[in-house]
């Protein structure tokens, strides 16, 4: 069996994501993570498993269906050769990045328009139209690392390209550092490489260095 | 109506009961009666699946049959020795049913792309040696369930089904939300250890 890593989601965002109940960003991470990760998309592959298993079991729920339904089912199967190979264009098919990303992004990673966060941190919010949680693709130079910080809610983290070293860990591409608690964490780059990320928090970044104190009223996160 | 409902009483008991080979005739031979037995056997459980708060009977219906029509169009896609076809079927119907509460988002995978990722889930590394067979996980998972107490297995239910968060589901039945999810957690860990064995 391949070898236990840690830095992989925690089990209840597996859960939720199979049955399609996490808020789109907190989604898009983990889809994104299910792609880029062998074994979470194992461990994904199983829940899926257990929702057709439930589906399949005697105790699942049955609703009737109308006399129609099939009849007209059938018919639509009659008309629907035409359609079959709808063109299923796969937007911006061309750009370099994770499948999950591409309907959120353009161009490569190094041609967006950044913002710059701090030196040698930058941020690139994406549109997920998600109340809840915000998502945002992060950019940290080699050697740079974001000033401590802390969440009032989960922050999840997934290394797209590069790799990053907090709380003496170091997260590769397709690791995924969750952190629930509000514990004050300090992410950098790891290696020779610019690393980029996509992440998403639930609520607020709260800088909760010295520095970070005097620099919160100024940074939006 | 080119299709006689009554033609499926012509194919054999014990093909009608394998659902893996149903659907692969459904990619293979485009065969309709194969398709029609799915369609009794699922289509009752989709539409409850479907059915939710932001969905009522008749939009389930609906949404069951655009359910069908995908997988008549995906079948020979369909791998049977990657995974069964009630998980192909709930795959393709929790995508529609995520499609349609977010319908003013994206849904940013593609449909192919999460149904084609089945077929890679156990590609990796040397898992060849102890990789648990498509079948019998079916098998395992099938009576595992039936195993399962009561109290753990409406929860399983209630949180791939409802579509609602653990807290509402709490809040629903009337529990605490740490129980609620430690009844979960005990579930998914005696479901998954049971597939993962040598995780455990």
């Amino acid at each position: 069996m391949t070898t236990h890593n840690k830095h992989i989601a925690p089990e209840a965002y597996f859960l939720d994501y199979v049955a399609g109940t996490l808020n789109p960003s907190d989604n898009l991470v983990i889809e994104t993570h299910i792609d880029l990760n062998d074994q979470a998309r194992r461990v994904a592959h199983d829940y899926f498993a257990i929702g057709g298993a439930l589906l399949d079991s005697t105790q699942c729920a049955q609703e009737s269906l109308s006399q129609s339904c099939l009849d007209s089912l059938l018919n639509r199967l009659d008309h629907d050769e035409e359609d079959a190979d709808e063109a299923t264009t796969i937007a911006n098919s061309d750009i370099l990045c994770p499948q999950p990303l591409k309907a959120f992004i353009d161009k490569d990673f190094d041609k967006l328009e950044w913002v710059k966060l701090m030196n040698g941190v930058y941020h690139f919010p994406l549109e997920t139209g998600c109340q809840i949680s915000k998502a945002r693709l992060m950019m940290i130079e080699p050697g740079r690392a974001v000033p401590e910080h802390a969440h009032d809610g989960p922050e999840l983290t997934l290394v797209l390209r590069g790799a990053f070293q907090d709380q003496g860990d170091i997260y590769n591409s397709g690791d995924l550092a969750a952190i629930m608690d509000h514990e004050p964490h300090t992410p950098a780059a790891y290696g020779d490489e610019v690393c980029f990320c996509l992440a998403s928090n639930t609520k607020g970044v709260r800088l909760t260095g010295l520095i970070g104190r005097l620099l919160n009223p100024f940074i939006k996160f | 109506m080119k299709n006689n409902l009554k033609d499926v009483s012509g194919t054999s008991k014990t093909m009608l009961d394998n659902h893996n080979e149903l659907l692969c005739a459904v990619g293979r031979d485009r065969d309709r009666k194969a398709f029609i037995a799915l369609f009794e056997y699922y289509a009752p459980r989709v539409k409850s699946f479907l059915m939710n708060n932001k969905i009522n009977a008749d939009t389930a219906e609906e949404l069951t049959q655009d359910v069908f029509v995908k997988l008549w169009r995906k079948a020979h896609m369909y791998d049977p020795d990657k995974a069964g076809a009630s998980t192909w079927i709930f795959t393709i119907a929790r995508n529609r049913r995520i499609d349609f509460i977010r319908k003013h988002s994206r849904l940013s995978y593609e449909e192919d792309d999460l149904l084609m990722s089945l077929n890679d889930a156990e590609q990796d590394g040397d898992e060849a040696l102890d990789f648990i067979d498509q079948k019998q996980k079916k098998q395992i998972l099938k009576e595992a369930l039936k195993e399962l107490p009561e109290e753990q297995s409406l929860l399983l239910r209630k949180s791939f089904f409802d579509n609602k968060s653990h807290s509402e589901i709490a809040q629903e039945i009337q529990l605490p939300l740490g129980t609620v999810k430690s009844r979960i957690r005990l579930a998914m860990n005696k479901l998954r250890g049971l597939l993962n064995k040598d995780d455990f």
